[in-house]
């Protein structure tokens, strides 16, 4: 008896709608735009990031006394100090080239796969310095995971052919990123309870923030009010926790991603953050929609190209 | 080994894991098998992200992102590091936040907080001599109406970090004659009434061979002079 007649197999414990529904979100056939338009923006958004800190790989050759307390894992664990900084600096480049070549779908899956390990790399180097919770502001956190996920799906053919290849890397991106709200949700939930969700503390932050290096804009009104204090913190809490809902709900997707984005810039006027992943939102417009209506591409129409598939 | 060292080395598992069923399904030739090793990785992607997201454990690039979580309050006390430069007057001027590139005033503000304090005097002072070079170098450029750090390339369109600093309007003329560290503690309510209600203490001070600056009154743990 082998272990397939002892075990039943996996589908067949799993109701056959789960898996139809499992099915249906994420091998639908899609049209390659969505595929193009997500790779596009996230290798233009980590190119941006990169070429504003562009003498990155220095800090390999800052003093001893920066680097000294730096634990032997998380030297092991980011590849820190295993080549010389020439090396680092040829790679720093080679990763702007990948990057590159990512946007304009030039030998995508070896350039998303070079550009998402030397992002691995390179992403956390100044937290060298101060390691606490990784580097997860920086806005390279998604093109990390999304540059590697693009690397192992199928690359949009010259067909324009739709196929199931090109529904499940960018659902699974968008989920990811769904979980920079939803998280941070939690993550308020469990630090602060329901005392994040105040007026106080709102005002508190836009009030540090006047206080900080940058007083801003509208810091100041903002504190004043407190039924805008309010709706702030529960505008927040609110987006934050039905997030997770985009990357399944097109209703969520069209009232969700707006009001972040708007929330962003609010956040820059109020409390001078600036959220540098906030150019990734744009991996929720239902670019195959828009494909089939703007011809920017060249592919045929979904049911020409259905027809040839 | 320690603990930290196991988790490190969980992360680094994780990862591993990711890339190696990635790996793994991109090599299926067989559309059957590709199929199921797309379910695979799709299902431990979706159960690393959801794990760390739940448990609130940093595995980075799967992230937890505890953003602004904790409670503020304008009457709390809050506390903040930054350097200043030495005229050879002993003027004390701001340091452009671009002076640290490629890292942001936050980040040396966190390394001052967490590492310098443990640092051997030597290596305190090796890393002011660091700071006070970024210093002038940054002051040189910017006298010379250069742009510096991370702007070189793109300017204005530069990426800024996740904070946004306020950049300095003047710049010392004459070389600088050393730098200072200082830990300004403060309420913001008390802050913003008055800009001078703080309390400021100089963590150290560095001053090189031949500066000209009046030296500041300070034990001789914290002055280093070359």
């Amino acid at each position: 008896m082998n272990i397939s007649q002892l075990a039943p197999r996996l589908s067949d414990t799993i109701s056959p709608r789960l898996i139809a529904a499992w099915n249906d979100f994420w091998f639908r056939p899609a049209s390659p735009a969505g595929v193009v338009a997500v790779r596009f923006i996230i290798a233009a958004n980590a190119l941006w990031i990169l070429l504003s800190r562009p003498t990155l790989p220095s800090l390999f050759s800052w003093p001893d006394a920066f680097h000294a307390r730096i634990d032997l894992f998380l030297r092991i664990r980011y590849a820190f100090f295993l080549v010389p900084p020439a090396v680092e600096w040829t790679l720093f480049v080679l990763l702007h080239v990948a990057l590159l070549c990512a946007m304009f779908g030039i030998r995508p899956r070896a350039s998303c796969f070079v550009a998402g390990i030397l992002l691995y790399h390179f992403a956390p180097v100044e937290n060298m310095l101060w390691y606490l919770m990784g580097p997860y502001f920086s806005g390279l956190t998604l093109p990390v995971v999304a540059l590697l996920v693009l690397a192992f799906a199928e690359p949009p053919g010259a067909a324009g052919a739709r196929s199931s290849e090109y529904r499940w890397p960018v659902a699974l991106i968008q989920i990811i990123f769904a979980g920079n709200y939803f998280f941070a949700a939690i993550s308020k939930a469990r630090t602060a309870g329901l005392g994040w969700v105040s007026a106080d503390n709102v005002r508190g932050m836009a009030m540090a923030s006047l206080t900080l290096e940058t007083p801003p804009p509208l810091a100041e009104r903002i504190a004043a009010s407190p039924a805008a204090c309010w709706t702030i913190a529960i505008v927040t809490i609110v987006v934050e926790w039905l997030f997770i809902l985009v990357p399944f709900s097109r209703i969520a997707a069209a009232i969700l991603v707006p009001v972040a984005f708007v929330g962003h810039i609010g956040i820059v006027f109020v409390l001078g953050i600036v959220f540098l992943a906030m150019p990734c939102l744009l991996i929720y417009v239902d670019w195959e929609w828009l494909a089939d209506r703007v011809p920017l591409t060249r592919r045929s129409s979904p049911a020409a190209a259905e027809a040839s598939a | 080994m320690p603990a930290s060292q196991w988790v490190e080395g969980i992360r680094l598992l994780a990862v591993c894991a990711f890339l190696a069923l990635g790996v793994a399904a991109l090599r299926a030739r067989d559309p059957g098998l590709r199929r199921r090793r797309i379910n695979l990785f799709l299902v431990c992607t979706l159960i690393i992200h959801f794990e760390v997201g739940l448990t609130q454990i940093d595995c980075w690039p799967f992230s937890h992102y505890p953003l602004m979580r904790g409670v503020w309050n304008e009457h709390f006390r809050y506390e903040r590091i930054f350097v200043v430069g030495l005229d050879p007057s002993a003027r004390e001027w701001e340091l452009d936040p671009m002076t640290w590139s490629p890292v942001f005033p936050l980040v040396l503000q966190a390394w001052f907080q967490l590492r310098f304090s443990d640092l051997p005097p030597e290596q305190k002072q090796e890393a002011a001599r660091f700071l006070y070079g970024k210093a002038e170098g940054a002051r040189k450029e910017l006298a010379a109406g250069r742009r510096i750090g991370n702007e070189r390339y793109l300017g204005s369109f530069t990426a800024p970090d996740w904070w946004l600093y306020r950049r300095a309007t003047f710049t010392s003329s004459e070389p600088l004659s050393g730098i200072r560290v200082y830990k300004e503690a403060f309420r913001p309510a008390e802050k913003f009434a008055d800009p001078n209600k703080t309390e400021r203490v100089l963590l150290y001070e560095y001053l090189p061979t031949g500066s000209a600056a009046v030296r500041h009154h300070l034990s001789e743990t914290d002055r280093r002079v070359e």
